[in-house]
């Protein structure tokens, strides 16, 4: 029966030993390998490449005038001793524009779910039957009503036998209130969570305000933690950038807060003051690592949210990225596995910016250089040794005339050296503006590389 | 406070009710001592093994995630039954493992907190009936049912009896792979057989550790993996199920 109703009574005074396990194991065999590949910042439920990655898998805007100016998912052979290795192998074209943006894997890497903010389509491409060549299993056409309104999936997160998809905005009034929304790997609806707001915080503590934006969401098990960012709705991220700046209605309606949530019950905890538009989240990977990064785009800040002790968050501007009085709109971030660097990509002066992060507190500047004209999405290697750069932001947003370059390369990184590797020019190949990028391999799936691809 | 240098919550309450108790032991009043006012309110210290406690059974939802899969399963005896007999309108923790998984943070995982939380559900008797905890092999080659009756061997010592139906705990396996496949497919649990650098199988899985909580409709309302794996949070979801069915 039912104690008292506080959790975990009648085992509290159980011991965590491993002790009872040892009778369970009746063979020995190789345990698996630790990690010593794969990209950082991704889902820790996610399976990861245990050694160094196949492809680059990048989810791509069409563009008017540009091959089929469609939609696509591109493969980049990331092979170094293949033949084909900095080039595009393969590409799969959705038909029709849809704001392609960001992707995520399942927990089993099985199906990379990719996004667009536009149309609200959720495409599932089934990567595990050939990682060279993926497929679409499966279109979402109908997110917004099975959601209850959300509009603009971003992020795509995985947990457990399930995602958990960031919204960007609403169908009432395509601003920026909007909710996370949970499906099953399957793709079928599950259920729907409302980001906390001034009129109905549900329960969470409010800094300065709650705004009920959303954008990232990340999640720290260890410490039932998770996060979520704020940016804009569907109103601002679909106007063109420079009516947008020009117009100071529209940029009255920008994220300024973080939420922590109760992971396990999805319940807002608190709303910390975050201005600027905060964007993605980086969760260090430490053991006793209770914090993330994520920057603002707007003031161009480098944020730390960290525990202050057991159950209470803080969020501490901790650094300036470039000169922010220039705007230089930092857009991504990637977190070393070791959580000791940070590499900072900022749009408007295409450049990245790598900070010592070994004091969280007091980052530093190590390095700076620029990538290209415009600049967003950065992955890196789980080693460190491998870097990946994109360029397109939004489709109303990216550069015009002659920079509006379009590209993904990929560089070494020695930890004094950033040197390019291979570049992919995706408006001379015909591809249209890459986004966001992830890593395949064929041994996720007890394959093999296809034999010939060696040089 | 850095948060390089955050103690955990258990080790400060812990350190806590250490100062208390010296400081009851010479005689001072202060709240916890006999006598003394009633203390402000303490968080519990998180269960062993969690760095938090746990959000209290029946405070929040869990939503219906998917239907749960039958299949044809073989019992640790033999007998052939399908999976759905075993959920027998019980709250049921189903683990997919392999016997000769050495992955501490795999297999011997889920089995071990599977052991705990039979032991938790010994102080919860109530509950306990309506409980069935499944181990189900996803190596059909090696883990014939007598395999599985030897590693059942330490779960079964405190069972009621013997008869199958009474049991809390059941290891299965199937004929086959192909009656294994639509089992797995149904729950989204995928395996990988490990390959060596000729291509050759070395027998090893990759998997992701998954343990499934179903509820007496057979419907999947959590899936557990390594990271939130534990007794306490089983057991609080468990008590939340039951008290969404209006527990008696």
């Amino acid at each position: 029966m039912m104690t008292d109703g506080r959790p975990g009574m009648g085992i509290v005074a159980l011991r965590w030993s491993f002790a009872v396990m040892a009778g369970w194991l009746m063979a020995v065999c190789p345990a698996p390998g630790p990690a010593i590949a794969d990209e950082t910042c991704m889902s820790p439920y996610m399976a990861k490449i245990t050694w160094q990655e196949d492809y680059v898998y990048v989810w791509t805007l069409g563009a008017k005038g540009v091959g089929d100016e469609s939609d696509k998912l591109v493969t980049i052979d990331a092979r170094p001793r293949s033949k084909t290795y900095g080039k595009v192998i393969h590409t799969l074209s959705v038909g029709g524009r849809n704001e392609a943006h960001h992707a995520g894997f399942t927990d089993d890497r099985r199906s990379l779910w990719a996004s667009g903010l536009d149309t609200s389509k959720i495409f599932i491409f089934d990567v595990a039957t050939d990682p060279a060549k993926p497929r679409l299993s499966r279109t979402i056409g109908d997110f917004v009503a099975r959601s209850g309104g959300v509009v603009g999936p971003h992020t795509l997160y995985a947990l457990p036998g399930r995602m958990m998809l960031t919204g960007l905005s609403n169908d009432k009034d395509h601003g920026g209130a909007t909710a996370l929304v949970e499906y099953s790997n399957k793709g079928d609806y599950i259920t729907t969570h409302w980001m906390p707001t001034q009129s109905s915080p549900r329960g969470a503590a409010i800094e300065k305000t709650a705004d009920g934006y959303g954008y990232d969401v990340r999640v720290l098990p260890r410490r039932n933690v998770m996060l979520t960012s704020s940016f804009t709705g569907w109103s601002n991220y679909m106007m063109d950038f420079g009516r947008m700046l020009a117009d100071p209605e529209a940029m009255k309606h920008f994220g300024q807060t973080v939420v922590v949530w109760d992971l396990h019950a999805r319940k807002p905890r608190s709303v910390l003051s975050v201005p600027g538009a905060p964007l993605e989240i980086r969760f260090a990977w430490g053991p006793r690592h209770d914090y993330a990064f994520t920057s603002s785009a707007l003031t161009s800040k480098l944020w730390l949210i960290y525990e202050d002790g057991p159950d209470v968050w803080k969020a501490e501007a901790v650094a300036d990225i470039g000169d922010p009085a220039k705007v230089p709109l930092p857009v991504d971030i990637s977190l070393s596995a070791d959580d000791q660097y940070l590499w900072i990509d900022s749009f408007m002066d295409g450049t990245t910016r790598l900070f010592d992060v070994s004091d969280p507190h007091h980052p530093k500047q190590v390095l700076e250089k620029k990538i290209g004209s415009q600049l967003n999405m950065v992955s890196q290697s789980w080693d460190g040794k491998r870097v990946y750069f994109s360029s397109s932001l939004l489709a109303n947003w990216d550069k015009k005339g002659q920079d509006d370059e379009q590209f993904v390369k990929g560089f070494t990184w020695d930890g004094k050296e950033l040197t390019q590797a291979f570049a992919v020019d995706f408006y001379a190949e015909k591809l249209g503006r890459p986004h966001i990028m992830r890593f395949g391999a064929a041994s996720l799936y007890g394959k093999r590389s296809a034999p010939g691809a060696a040089k | 406070m850095s948060p390089a240098t955050r103690r955990s919550g258990s080790r400060t309450v812990a350190g806590a009710a250490l100062i208390v108790a010296a400081a009851c032991a010479a005689a001072l009043m202060l709240p916890g001592c006999p006598g003394a006012p009633p203390p402000p309110s303490v968080p519990p210290a998180p269960p062993d093994g969690l760095e938090y406690q746990p959000p209290a059974p029946g405070t929040y939802a869990l939503p219906p995630i998917a239907p749960a899969a039958d299949g044809a399963v073989v019992d640790d005896q033999g007998v052939s039954r399908r999976l759905f007999d075993y959920l027998d309108h019980r709250y049921v923790l189903l683990s997919f493992i392999y016997t000769h998984c050495t992955d501490s943070q795999g297999c011997p995982l889920a089995t071990g907190v599977l052991t705990m939380v039979k032991e938790a559900l010994t102080s919860e008797p109530e509950l306990a009936t309506r409980v069935r905890l499944i181990s189900l092999s996803f190596d059909p080659d090696r883990d014939t049912p007598a395999v599985m009756r030897r590693y059942a061997l330490h779960g079964r010592l405190d069972d009621p009896d013997s008869r199958w139906q009474a049991r809390t705990w059941s290891f299965l396996t199937t004929r086959s792979r192909e009656d294994l496949e639509p089992i797995l497919e149904g729950y989204g649990q995928s395996i990988v057989r490990e390959i060596d650098a000729q291509g050759r199988p070395t027998g090893d899985f990759s998997h992701v550790l998954k343990v499934f909580l179903i509820d007496r409709r057979r419907r999947v309302r959590n899936i557990y993996s390594t990271a939130f794996l534990h007794p306490a949070i089983a057991i609080n979801d468990l008590k939340t199920l039951w008290l969404e069915d209006g527990r008696p």
